[in-house]
């Protein structure tokens, strides 16, 4: 695995990107799960609404489209320049 | 205890715009939301998921209110962004590099998702595969 060490180059230092993979856990950086236990449940409940919501907006969607679902692997793929391939594997 | 998971553009994509995936990708993360899954997501994440939404607005595949609510709904999924640096950049160009990506987005969500201790989820099938053949752990294929 790799590793992208946090430095701080001085003004006068050239800036070098890095040429070796190195990935460690940053705890000071690990906010992830520091959400209140008030916090996450306010978060959960606006998240399942939302998903309820957009289960609806999809049944408007689909109505207007008339039953036809959006290809959004090729419209990604188009817009990351892969135009040639898909996500299959 | 909550567990917190950094989903990819596609997921998000699938589970938010009715596609041929959508009831597996909103079931997964509905199923998430209920185990106590938080999610997470980077910039990167968001500026790829709004430009597609650009692109289907642009086109015509979604009006504009549309786009406006997946816009506001996706903002109520995503409890907090991980932040990312240059080193985070450059470092999802290697692991892209490593895995013969042609693109960084999901190799530096696969970095962030390492850096910050979050499970990486994907719906991209080459990724996944490509992921785990070269041994990178913590990622979940949701296809």
């Amino acid at each position: 695995m790799v590793n992208a060490p946090h430095e701080h180059p001085t003004p006068d230092a050239p800036r070098a990107a890095p040429s070796a993979i190195l990935i460690t856990m940053d705890t000071e950086r690990s906010a992830a799960a520091s959400l209140s236990p008030e916090e996450h449940k306010a978060y959960k409940r606006r998240a399942l609404a939302a998903l309820d919501d957009i289960a609806e907006l999809h049944r408007e969607i689909l109505e207007r489209r008339g039953g036809v679902v959006i290809d959004v692997d090729a419209e990604l793929a188009e817009l990351r320049g892969r135009s040639d391939e898909s996500s299959a594997p | 205890m909550t567990s917190p998971a950094l989903p990819d553009t596609s997921l998000l994509s699938h589970a938010l715009i009715p596609t041929q995936q959508t009831a597996e990708a909103s079931e997964a993360l509905r199923q998430a939301l209920n185990d106590d899954v938080v999610l997470f997501a980077t910039a990167t994440v968001m500026v790829e998921f709004l430009s597609l939404l650009r692109k289907l607005t642009n086109k015509g595949t979604l009006s504009t209110r549309e786009s406006d609510v997946i816009r506001q709904r996706l903002s109520a999924t995503i409890a907090a962004f991980l932040p990312i640096t240059e080193h985070d950049a450059h470092a999802g160009y290697l692991v892209a590099a490593r895995l013969g990506q042609s693109d960084t987005f999901d190799a530096t969500g696969y970095v962030l998702a390492q850096r910050h201790g979050v499970e990486f989820w994907v719906s991209d099938r080459r990724f996944a595969n490509s992921a785990s053949a070269a041994g990178l752990t913590g990622i979940r294929l949701f296809a």
